[in-house]
């Protein structure tokens, strides 16, 4: 009980310090970041130009959407407000299209790569970490343990250039056009087109994820497991070696690498949604690519805030998950 | 009198380094190569004036060994992609270096206090910690980078890049503290009288040192990455070079559609080489560091 | 060979091959022969690297690099066939041997227990592997073969971090029973106990024995265990057998003089006398002295001694020793 209270605020406390830290930085600023917004907004729109009125308007609406005004404490909460809400009203790249809708249309987009990837390439990972550990010292384990060490260091979206570079321009597998997806989603040529849009954004994560990171550490704790007094004694029991590879060796290092995975889930998340940036894939990531570039704040605004949102919530579910697994970690 | 001591005993990282590199071959190969390119960095400081000037030689142009102007070609603005990356990788490592700087050192101080106080000190610390652990840093940074874009330079760069990092150094020295608590020297040192700060600078912090080393290694690592993914964005100092922009523009150019390898190559090939650099150093010195891992299977 | 055989070992060789600094071999085991009886407890003592656990693994089959054996055999005579465990596969031990006629009670065994795994899987997985009967049957015997055993029946649901030490420890013990084999090895077993607890153990063992009649061989080097529990005790120094007797025998008349040094190292009731340690240390197994291995310790050292070790040869009745002072030269 008193762990799930520890954890919950830890959450309150995560969304609340990253809120705080972009207020302060949006309060501290020495340029009027409204003004700037304005400029881009009817440069954007061409519109209202000639009346000064409009132009007011949008000073106030924009001026209300940051909260800056009234006092502080208001300006505070009313920020906090939008901020957990995602209320960033209209978005200047796609009037009259709100912030909210256009990232719901986008979300599912990046969930389902994501969770599909790291999930995958959590999996993968752990397995071949822990056969490896089985055939230590021998030349297919040599070569898995070089190929991690040279991917283990190495951000996704680094990687994912030299896959693009690889697929798409040298050997050109895939495309990077964006991928145009057919109305009808049970259609072959839906799934054909998310063959297409998904497989290399999934590959640049998973492998890195399975091959370096997952696979090192797994291989590590595997090692570990295979010196401990209980893995002996199952050996000297004569159990099977499947038996042994899952519940002796998989189910112990399950425990401390969802904790990793909850720890690192805000550094995958990142480096995805570059990922998806780069690949042309219709999520987040590129959506948050054009914002920047437009100079969208309420767009970025609310994409970032969703993403910090997420990826805590998420952190926050498998860290409580975690306790029900372990059964030397139950709730104290 | 105290900091002199202080000091003298931090001179103790070249010895750990001397002996690292004996140690540990991932160490020597990572050293070397990050010495490597170090050195191309370096070479920044023999660059032409004629360097930063758009179109001054001719665009899009192969590889050619007359000039090293043109040893890695030019780009599609006329530009030596040569001087371009030496420039690139010198920009890099200061932001990679002025952030481990940083965040290294807010992590020292917070975990040393939380390991050395503990009780409600420690809980205080970890809570604020774990919470900053918990932001995913790359959306953090963007928006910080997005909000003060106007005044932004590498040093800001650096500060909000360790806005993210400090947290993991905390986590590690506060481990590595609360275990040096329990050793005996330190009891006597506390039972013989000395002041806590005392007993933290000088007989904590040397053994931390590594430690602390190996941090400022693995957060320069994450500061690279950190910067390379901002300019993904457009979100770096476009008008710098840095190995992040350097890739902004190769994106932007379409230097890969134009099958442009000599400009692509180059910062794609550094930043891994120096991941892998960098790597090889923290893997070594954590070796060194943890009899655990040492020899091995 | 005699009819009341357990087990027989033959001439074995075996040690490590270490690679640290270039390869070099540890001599673990050198030339050791035993025949191990139905129904009795047979000790094998020791300090502790004088080969005694390796010479358990050796028996069992466990042979995991670096420990290789050079030579020898291990009969196991069943019912039909006699089975020799070194020259069958991993496999094939697995299936046969393991468990069905010989199990094993590890050192240290509070704490061999897989920390994930609640206490009834444990039971019904080694009956999966060994018995051929599906999950939910093993599960019952499982919770019947607990409640004859006068273990608390909810102690089945548990995981190993929420019993108590002792009873961790007697749960192993169960599992090494439940298959009703004709052998156990038992590799310090109550080593790391309190006195108390090692007491509970041990004579838990000792009834099981006598209701079971199987054979125990408990390697340990408390001697006192040897002198409460065993009907027949070795003793092992730098990885050869140098005494066998009867532990009646043994402890009121040891031949051997590094026996007589080990039992006059011993704390007698009423005795205030310092004890006596044994002078010098175990010799380094990968380089054996040569000759008798306990030659640089003895002090009744002769020159035969340092260029041809003794054989062990039958002093007494059922008592076999390995020196010159008996085997007359």
């Amino acid at each position: 009980m008193r762990y799930i209270l520890y954890r919950t605020l830890l959450l309150i406390a995560t969304i609340l310090m990253a809120f705080t830290l972009t207020f302060l930085m949006l309060k501290a600023l020495p340029v009027d970041i409204v003004k700037n917004m304005v400029a881009r907004s009817m440069a954007v729109t061409g519109a209202a130009l000639g009346d000064p009125e409009a132009v007011q308007r949008m000073y106030d609406m924009y001026y209300e959407l940051f909260g800056l005004k009234g006092s502080l404490l208001e300006q505070y909460l009313g920020f906090l407000r939008r901020f957990l809400t995602l209320d960033f009203g209209i978005s200047i790249l796609a009037r009259p299209t709100t912030v909210r809708e256009i990232i719901s249309y986008r979300l599912p987009w990046t969930t389902t790569l994501l969770a599909f990837s790291i999930v995958i390439a959590w999996i993968l990972g752990n397995i071949m970490g822990a056969i490896a550990s089985l055939f230590e010292g021998s030349k297919m384990s040599k070569t898995l343990q070089a190929i991690a060490v040279t991917l283990y260091p190495i951000p996704y979206y680094v990687f994912a250039i030299v896959l693009t570079y690889l697929f798409a321009y040298i050997i050109p597998l895939f495309s990077l056009a964006p991928v145009r997806i057919p109305e009808n989603i049970f259609s072959l040529e839906f799934l054909s087109a998310i063959f297409q849009a998904m497989t290399l954004p999934a590959l640049s994560i998973i492998i890195p994820g399975a091959l370096g990171w997952w696979f090192l550490s797994s291989r590590a704790l595997a090692l570990n497991i295979l010196s401990e007094d209980y893995y002996y004694y199952g050996e000297i029991q004569g159990l099977p070696k499947r038996l042994l590879l899952r519940k002796y060796m998989l189910k112990n290092i399950m425990m401390p690498q969802i904790t990793a995975l909850s720890l690192n889930l805000g550094g995958i998340f990142g480096g995805a949604l570059l990922t998806e940036m780069l690949f042309n894939y219709p999520g987040l990531g590129q959506l948050l690519y054009q914002a920047v570039n437009a100079g969208d704040y309420p767009l970025v605004l609310g994409i970032v805030s969703l993403s910090i949102i997420g990826v805590a919530v998420a952190a926050y579910i498998l860290d409580l998950i975690y306790p029900l697994m372990d059964p030397r970690v139950r709730y104290g | 009198m105290t900091l002199q001591k202080a000091l003298s005993k931090s001179l103790r990282i070249f010895g750990i380094l001397k002996r690292v590199l004996k140690f540990s071959k991932k160490f020597r190969i990572g050293f070397i190569l990050f010495l490597a390119i170090l050195a191309l960095g370096l070479a920044s400081n023999f660059s032409p004036p004629y360097y930063s000037y758009l179109y001054y030689l001719p665009t899009g142009m192969q590889p050619k060994f007359e000039s090293i102007d043109l040893i890695f070609g030019t780009t599609a603005d006329g530009r030596s992609v040569f001087w371009v990356l030496t420039h690139a990788i010198m920009n890099s490592l200061i932001i990679a270096f002025v952030t481990a700087m940083i965040a290294c050192h807010i992590g020292l101080v917070f975990g040393l206090i939380a390991g050395m106080k503990g009780g409600a000190v420690d809980k205080t610390v970890m809570f604020i910690t774990d919470a900053f652990i918990a932001i995913p840093g790359l959306p953090l940074t963007i928006m910080l980078v997005m909000i003060l874009k106007p005044i932004v330079n590498l040093i800001i760069i650096g500060i909000i890049i360790s806005i993210i990092s400090w947290p993991w150094s905390s986590r590690m020295i506060r481990a590595m503290a609360l275990s040096i608590k329990e050793k005996d020297f330190i009891t006597s040192a506390q039972l013989s009288g000395m002041s806590t700060l005392k007993i933290i600078f000088l007989e904590i912090f040397p053994h931390i040192l590594g430690f602390h080393l190996t941090n400022i290694i693995n957060t320069m690592l994450g500061a690279i990455g950190a910067e390379v993914g901002l300019a993904f964005l457009g979100l770096s100092i476009l008008e710098i070079d840095t190995l992040g922009t350097m890739i902004y523009w190769i994106q932007r150019y379409g230097a890969m559609l134009r099958n442009m390898w000599w400009w692509v190559l180059p910062p794609v090939m550094t930043l891994i080489f120096l991941f892998i650099a960098l790597y090889l150093i923290s893997a070594g010195l954590q070796e060194y560091l943890n009899p655990r891992l040492r020899g091995g299977r | 060979m005699s009819q009341d055989a357990a087990l027989i070992i033959n001439n074995i060789f075996g040690g490590y091959f270490v690679k640290y600094n270039g390869s070099k071999y540890v001599d673990a085991v050198n030339d050791v022969s035993l025949l191990i009886r139905r129904n009795e407890i047979f000790g094998i003592a020791g300090e502790s690297g004088c080969g005694k656990s390796t010479l358990l693994k050796i028996i069992y089959g466990y042979l995991r690099p670096p420990l290789i054996v050079k030579q020898g055999s291990v009969i196991l005579p069943l019912k039909d066939e006699k089975v020799s465990i070194l020259s069958l596969s991993e496999e094939e031990r697995r299936r046969k041997v393991w468990w069905k006629v010989i199990s094993w009670i590890p050192q240290n065994s509070m704490n061999v227990l897989n920390p994930t795994m609640r206490i009834k899987d444990n039971f019904v997985e080694i009956m999966r592997a060994h018995m051929n009967i599906a999950k939910k049957e093993a599960m019952e015997m499982a919770i019947d073969y607990l409640h004859k055993t006068g273990l608390p029946k909810d102690v089945i649901n548990a995981f190993p971090h929420q019993l108590s030490g002792g009873m961790r420890q007697r749960l192993v013990i169960a599992l090494a029973l439940i298959t009703k084999p004709q052998i156990i090895l038992a590799d310090e077993p109550s080593t790391a106990l309190d006195v108390v607890m090692q007491r509970g153990v041990l004579q838990l063992l000792a009834n099981s024995q006598r209701t079971l009649r199987n054979t125990i061989v408990m390697v340990t080097h408390d001697l006192a265990i040897h002198a409460m529990l065993c009907d027949r005790v070795a003793i092992m120094y730098a990885g050869k057998i140098v005494e066998i007797a009867t532990s009646k025998e043994l402890f009121e008349d040891p031949l051997h003089p590094y026996t007589q040094m080990l039992l006059a190292s011993l704390p007698r009731l009423g005795d205030k006398e310092l004890r006596q340690g044994i002078r010098g240390s175990p010799p380094d197994l990968s380089a054996p002295p040569k000759g008798c291995r306990f030659h640089p310790r003895c002090t009744y050292m002769k020159e035969i001694c340092k260029s041809e070790p003794p054989l062990l040869v039958e002093a007494d009745k059922e008592h076999f020793v390995s020196c010159y002072l008996y085997s007359g030269v």
